[in-house]
């Protein structure tokens, strides 16, 4: 009867005025990877926040596996979130515990488990993401893409039912950029989950993604399959497919005229 | 202010986590307490034998030497020993604090923490108060002791004051309650200040390298201030006249 | 650092802050002595106590008989009245 993941109906937010999201309708359907892009600045980052329950919307509903997300308490986003799994930007593993006990956190802190069980899993998590190899390093030990590796394993550690990514692509080589690529597309339809992956990387979540929301400004200006959205004429869809400078995201900050700046003079 | 006395409260409410696993606040002990030791061990040590020498010296012009034991103990105990090991404490503990925490906010520790739906006031911020408020009274009370051996050592062992006055006019003078509980008291508030001041300038810093690293520098400057002006309080109510 | 070390170093310090208080109450305080020991309590009464303590040690040829436990003013003879505890033996 409910086979979204999340669903937003006519969202906005604002911090103090200034509008970050403008009546955003978004659906996740259970199974899907969907990714969220637009450029930098954009408020991508701030749907995820109020998707994890971190952000208030100021109108709109925001439901995640059925819960209206607004509506909740502290205990309720708590208890929600333990349905979430959420990877961030640079991983954020904890420094001070080795790449074991970064995947066991969760599972200690909310689970009686046996300790020998929880060695299982912890092996299993990793064993998914290739790393069962790394348990005893710690996360300064680890490049960039294995440490991203380590966190996703951390975030599936309880299955969550939702997996949020932010910037997942962020500052890795073509390598880690398709491994990480590859076990996103991997865990969802293996796990069972709903994905949704916040992202600038065009070219890379194309190749994963069931569908695409483009948001610019606040605003959801184009939305489709990775078909639909190659072939799309948008400009500003264009723009983004293709990276080019100039479009209808100016690559002049605007500006009263430069000959106006410079001083000069029209004869 | 404000937000720092509500910030001391919201972590004692959320205090009940670490007590039912002690586990949490040993490691913090041993990272506030365990990893100070030795600098105020060395410290007392030194502060003791200088208070040896230079007592000695004003002492002997008016001939009473022998009181030598009762002004090294005293001024440690009621004191140098809580206001130094607390200004040491800020130093090494303090700002360590300060800067593990700023750092887990500036990479998104914390906050991967709340995803995962665990608080990081229960689970970070709550043991580290905990183990600077147990460590701190224990740190003083190991700095006065190295002291006064200190001073032993000085005013006993080189330079010949005798031993058994330094020791008997020492316990004579010395009271167990008046100074050697209020200098415990006394620790343990410069401890409570001390870690309530380093955990909210972490746990508030800009997540920045800029932020952290001037988060940390506040916390010494702010908790040595707080720490010599709360000692004004405290001894202005101990004092008694008598 | 492993979970067994940790245990043993916080024991180590621990142990160490107590032994530092405990000597500086034994060693370095005046707990002891008569407290426990038996006691008869006695008056005594001065003009002028001078700077006369509670808690301060009563000597007989310089050893230590007894303790100073309570100073007051005898409105009778408008004398300071101190009342000492002295060891029975």
């Amino acid at each position: 009867m409910n086979d979204y993941s999340v669903n937003i109906e006519s969202l906005s937010f604002a911090y103090d005025k200034r509008a970050v999201l403008k009546n955003i309708h978004l659906k996740a359907r259970r199974g899907q990877v969907i990714a969220i892009m637009g450029s930098s600045g954009c408020g991508k980052t701030t749907l995820l926040k109020i998707i994890s329950g971190a952000l208030r919307p100021t109108e709109g509903a925001v439901h995640v596996e059925g819960v209206d997300v607004g509506r909740l308490d502290q205990a309720g986003i708590y208890a929600l979130r333990r349905r979430l799994g959420m990877l961030f930007q640079f991983g954020a593993l904890f420094t001070d515990m080795t790449v074991y006990d970064n995947v066991a956190f969760p599972m200690r802190e909310h689970t009686d488990l046996p300790e020998d069980m929880i060695r299982d899993l912890v092996l299993l998590k990793l064993q998914a993401v290739g790393l069962r190899g790394a348990q005893h390093l710690t996360p300064a030990e680890l490049s960039g893409g294995m440490a991203r590796r380590v966190a996703l394993a951390r975030s599936i550690a309880l299955d969550p039912k939702l997996m949020l990514y932010d910037e997942p692509f962020a500052g890795l080589d073509p390598i880690a950029l398709g491994v990480i690529g590859d076990l996103i597309r991997r865990l969802t339809d293996t796990l069972g989950l709903t994905s949704l992956v916040v992202t600038h990387d065009v070219q890379e979540s194309l190749k994963i993604v069931d569908y695409v929301y483009f948001i610019s400004e606040g605003v959801i200006v184009a939305q489709g399959t990775p078909d639909e959205i190659r072939a799309s004429t948008l400009p500003y869809v264009h723009q983004f497919v293709h990276g080019e400078a100039d479009g209808p995201m100016a690559f002049h900050y605007p500006a009263p005229a430069y000959d106006l700046d410079l001083g000069v003079q029209h004869a | 202010m404000g937000v720092s006395t509500r910030f001391f409260f919201l972590l004692l409410l959320h205090s009940g986590t670490c007590f039912r696993r002690p586990q949490l606040i040993l490691r913090e002990i041993f990272s506030s307490g365990v990893l100070s030791l030795i600098i105020i061990l060395v410290s007392g040590l030194f502060v003791g034998m200088v208070l040896g020498m230079q007592g000695y010296e004003t002492l002997q012009t008016y001939g009473s030497e022998e009181a030598l034991g009762v002004l090294v103990s005293l001024s440690l105990v009621r004191e140098l020993g809580p206001v130094v090991a607390a200004l040491l404490f800020a130093s090494r503990a303090g700002s360590a604090i300060t800067a593990e925490i700023g750092l887990m906010k500036a990479t998104e520790q914390l906050a991967a923490m709340e995803m995962m739906a665990v608080d990081p006031l229960a689970r970070v911020v709550a043991p580290r108060f905990w183990g600077g408020v147990i460590s701190m009274p224990l740190l003083a009370a190991m700095f006065s002791a190295m002291g006064i051996f200190g001073g032993y050592l000085v005013g006993v062992v080189l330079i010949g004051v005798d031993e058994g006055s330094f020791w008997s006019q020492m316990q004579a003078a010395v009271d167990i309650r008046e100074d050697i509980l209020n200098g415990v008291i006394k620790s343990t508030v410069f401890g409570i200040a001390v870690t309530v001041i380093a955990l909210f300038e972490g746990y508030d810093a800009p997540p920045t390298a800029e932020g952290v690293s001037r988060a940390t520098t506040r916390t010494v400057v702010t908790s040595s201030l707080a720490i010599l002006m709360l000692d004004f309080v405290l001894t202005a109510f101990m004092f008694r006249g008598v | 650092m492993e979970r067994t070390t940790i245990d043993l170093w916080v024991g180590v310090f621990v142990a160490m802050g107590i032994a530092a208080l405990l000597f500086l109450a034994l060693k370095v305080g005046n707990i002891g002595g008569f407290e426990a020991g038996s006691v008869y309590t006695t008056h005594a009464n001065f003009d002028n106590i001078g700077g006369l303590k509670a808690k301060a040690p009563v000597k007989s040829a310089g050893v230590l008989v007894g303790r100073v436990t309570e100073i007051r003013f005898d409105n009778d003879s408008y004398q300071a009245e101190a009342i000492l505890s002295l060891s029975s033996q």
